[in-house]
């Protein structure tokens, strides 16, 4: 359960960022703080104990990286990273360091809350214990392994499943390539990229309406992939 | 007299030979061959000649003659007919073998009258001095002959060693030279003081303003329009002209190097065509030729000045760029991040008319977010090049994250996706194709008509996969098709109603090239849609069918 007003704190050096974050967020719920750079940002983190982190990377005293290390030295709070770059190799080292997801400016409030809850929910799930994972027609039971489609049952493999079962208990999140690889291979060889295009591209044939356009299993280009948690219905082409 | 006509002759035929042999220049201008008050400079010369070859002779003999006579009359000694080789020899080596062979008919008559019994007399009684005679006339013959020989290769030589003087010294002064202009003046200066011929440089300029007067006040009006010709022609080499009025001889050289055109040097010969005129025209050429690396060397000096000057602004205005695209791309992010926060207050209050004009701002705002990214796109092309870091992709996956990117620009037309399921996987940066592939859509939204079908396709093809937009827009003339993937090109139809900065398909082009991949378009003419491909290479043994699964087995 989400305790009644989540408090989340962005670290930004742009004022004009946090004003609109801060209104943005506040929209949903949230109560929102404010730093403006890294050392007001990890004091704050420390005495006001946020539920989520924003995190801008250009900041003007620290480097990103470096908030996230010291935040996760001793906090496994959730941390949304904000960048302008699109070096995708630097988002997936941050993700490789703990952070939770990342938003690239521009973005609009709408994603940047649905990444919020994703990371909250993702926070609050160890201690659920639902085991229940829903999005769109897809229901995926975490302890008996059963998923369903529309109340359908659906028959995977057992990698198929293995892959669904990781983006599913991080429902709404991006889980970078070799995380995946990792976990469903065991090792992180470049090679199983391949592998696990194709596997993506079979689980797509059992799950979406419309495979050539998922609305459940979304690529990441260059990072990885993530379950959508409000799957649009793919209705953008008329066939 | 018969002999005084004979010699004529043969100084008829030597004449000229013996001129050009003169090391001295001719005067500048050529009138002295064919005018008519000239008479009196041609008579001098034939004086001047005929002294030479007769009157020094004699002079000789008689000098001889009277050393020989006061020498006898005071000595004992004879007669020798062998002493009348030193004047022979004198005139071999002074003035050629013509007054030698009159020095020895003259000595052989002097002699033969005054020393030779019976004196006073051209009789010989003796029979050894006949012989004697004839001894002395093939003696004086053959060593006229050979001495004569050694001065013609002497004064060859001579020329020579002159001539490679003045080139050394021409060549010096091309070292010398910093700029085309003073370049052809040393060529000038050579012509006209070593060769004695009148040049003059037509400068192209003076065509394409039309001077023709100002070339005429140069060279007459046949040789102007000749080089003209040759300047139109594009014609590399030289031409050899006769100018009717005076019939003399111009050369013309159309001086080029392969990075600039110079001209047309015109140099006036001076004399009717002839064994003369190709002499110098070779002289001329090898002139040319010498002058030729220099000349090409300043042409790439200062080609490399211009393209240096070029570079230095073009660094300058890219590090512009980059930085006034930086310092902009903050406040569009927040721009459009308050513009998707009001459309969400206002969608909780219901107020649809202040959210329509939410949405215009935040499609503004996109687009010029669209251009500050283009202009860092182009900075960082420009700058440090892009290299592509290859991951194996599903090009559907691609496709479908651009278009995701702009769903909210693709709102107003119906899209149509067709991608092949057997799709193979290509080696690619996916980032750099997915921002190409944006491009593409955004050009296809962007010249079409609202409500128009968007065809996106994505198909395995010869060994490649083929991904194609297409649109129903307002297709491509010839020529846009020809210049659409330069850097800042914009259509001429679209200039004034649709805004750009013609960076995207250059951008894409190259992102594609880095790819390994081609961008082309196709359009069937104007107002009839337009067809953007990309070709990406399939390494051949990597499709998924091949990749074996393990979990295929096991599950």
């Amino acid at each position: 359960m989400r305790k009644a007003a989540n408090t989340v704190l962005v670290i930004d050096d742009e004022p004009q960022i946090r004003r609109f974050v801060k209104a943005g967020l506040e929209l949903y719920g949230y109560s929102v703080s404010e730093a403006e750079n890294g050392t007001t940002g990890l004091n704050a983190v420390a005495h006001l104990r946020p539920d989520l982190i924003i995190l801008d990377l250009g900041l003007p005293d620290m480097y990103g990286d470096e908030v996230l290390n010291t935040v996760r030295s001793w906090s496994n709070v959730p941390v949304i990273v904000l960048s302008v770059q699109v070096d995708e190799e630097q988002k997936v080292n941050l993700l490789r360091s703990g952070a939770d997801d990342y938003m690239v400016k521009p973005f609009g409030i709408g994603e940047l809350a649905a990444r919020c809850e994703a990371a909250m929910r993702r926070y609050h799930k160890a201690a659920d214990k639902d085991p229940l994972v829903r999005t769109g027609p897809l229901a995926i039971d975490l302890v008996s392994r059963a998923v369903t489609l529309d109340g359908r049952r659906i028959t995977l493999t057992r990698k198929e499943y293995r892959l669904l079962h990781l983006l599913a208990s991080h429902l709404g999140l991006v889980m970078t390539h070799n995380q995946l690889i990792k976990d469903i291979w065991g090792n992180s060889s470049p090679d199983n990229l391949q592998y696990l295009r194709t596997l993506i591209r079979k689980l797509r044939q059992k799950l979406e309406a419309d495979p050539s356009q998922p609305a459940l299993l979304i690529s990441e280009s260059g990072v990885g992939y993530r379950l959508e948690q409000n799957p649009s219905p793919s209705s953008k082409s008329s066939q | 007299m018969k002999a005084f006509r004979s010699l004529l002759s043969l100084l008829k035929r030597y004449g000229p030979n013996s001129r050009s042999l003169a090391e001295h220049p001719r005067p500048p201008t050529s009138s002295a061959w064919s005018g008519g008050g000239d008479a009196v400079q041609i008579r001098f010369g034939v004086m001047r000649i005929l002294a030479r070859i007769v009157l020094y002779p004699l002079a000789c003999v008689a000098l001889m003659t009277a050393l020989m006579t006061s020498v006898l009359s005071y000595t004992a000694l004879e007669f020798e007919s062998i002493v009348y080789l030193i004047p022979v020899l004198i005139c071999a080596t002074q003035w050629g073998l013509i007054s030698a062979i009159v020095s020895i008919v003259g000595s052989a008559a002097v002699a033969d009258f005054l020393f030779i019994p019976p004196v006073y007399s051209f009789a010989i009684s003796d029979p050894q001095q006949i012989l004697e005679m004839a001894l002395f006339l093939l003696v004086a013959l053959v060593t006229s002959n050979l001495a004569a020989r050694l001065k013609k290769e002497l004064d060859t030589l001579r020329r020579r060693e002159l001539e490679i003087q003045n080139l050394y010294e021409f060549s010096r002064r091309l070292a010398l030279c910093s700029t085309a202009g003073d370049l052809l003046k040393a060529i000038q200066d050579y012509l006209s003081i070593h060769l004695g011929c009148e040049a003059h440089l037509i400068h192209l300029a003076s065509f394409d303003a039309g001077h023709v007067d100002g070339i005429q006040d140069m060279v007459p009006q046949p040789i102007a329009r000749e080089a003209k010709e040759m300047v139109a022609a594009r014609e590399p080499r030289s031409r050899l002209v006769t100018e009717p009025a005076t019939n003399s001889q111009w050369a013309l050289k159309h001086i080029t190097t392969t990075m600039a055109e110079h001209g047309v040097l015109a140099v006036n010969l001076g004399q009717p065509a002839g064994p003369g005129t190709d002499k110098l025209n070779d002289r001329i050429d090898a002139l040319l030729l010498e002058a030729g690396a220099t000349l090409t060397r300043i042409d790439a000096a200062v080609a490399l000045a211009k393209a240096n000057m070029r570079l230095e602004s073009e660094i300058l205005r890219t590090a512009l760029i980059g930085t006034a695209s930086h310092e902009l791309r903050s406040p569009v992010a927040a721009i459009l991040g308050t513009a998707s926060v009001l459309d969400q207050m206002l969608a909780l209050q219901g107020d649809e008319k202040v959210r329509a004009l939410v949405e215009g701002m935040h499609i503004e705002a996109k687009r010029l977010h669209g251009d500050i990214q283009n202009l860092l796109d182009t900075a960082r092309i420009t700058d440090t090049g892009v290299t592509a870091r290859l991951v194996w992709t599903d090009p559907a996956d691609i496709f479908n994250a651009a278009i995701r990117q702009r769903a909210l620009r693709l709102g107003a037309h119906k899209l149509k996706v067709d991608f092949d399921p057997k799709l193979p996987l290509v080696n690619v940066d996916p980032i750099l194709l997915e921002q190409a592939i944006g491009q593409l859509i955004e050009n296809a939204v962007k010249y079409s008509p609202v409500g128009s079908h968007i065809a996106v396709v994505a198909r395995p093809e010869d060994g490649e996969v083929v991904l194609s937009v297409t649109d129903e827009g307002v297709g491509l003339t010839e020529e846009e098709a020809s210049y659409l993937f330069r850097r800042a090109y914009r259509g001429r139809r679209h200039l004034g109603d649709l805004p750009g900065l013609g960076l995207g398909l250059w951008i894409a082009r190259i992102f594609v090239a880095v790819n390994g991949g081609t961008l082309s378009a196709h359009s069937p003419g104007p107002g009839l849609g337009t067809t953007m491909s990309i070709r990406l290479p399939v390494a051949p043994n990597i499709t998924p069918e091949l990749v074996p699964l393990s979990d295929a087995q096991s599950g």
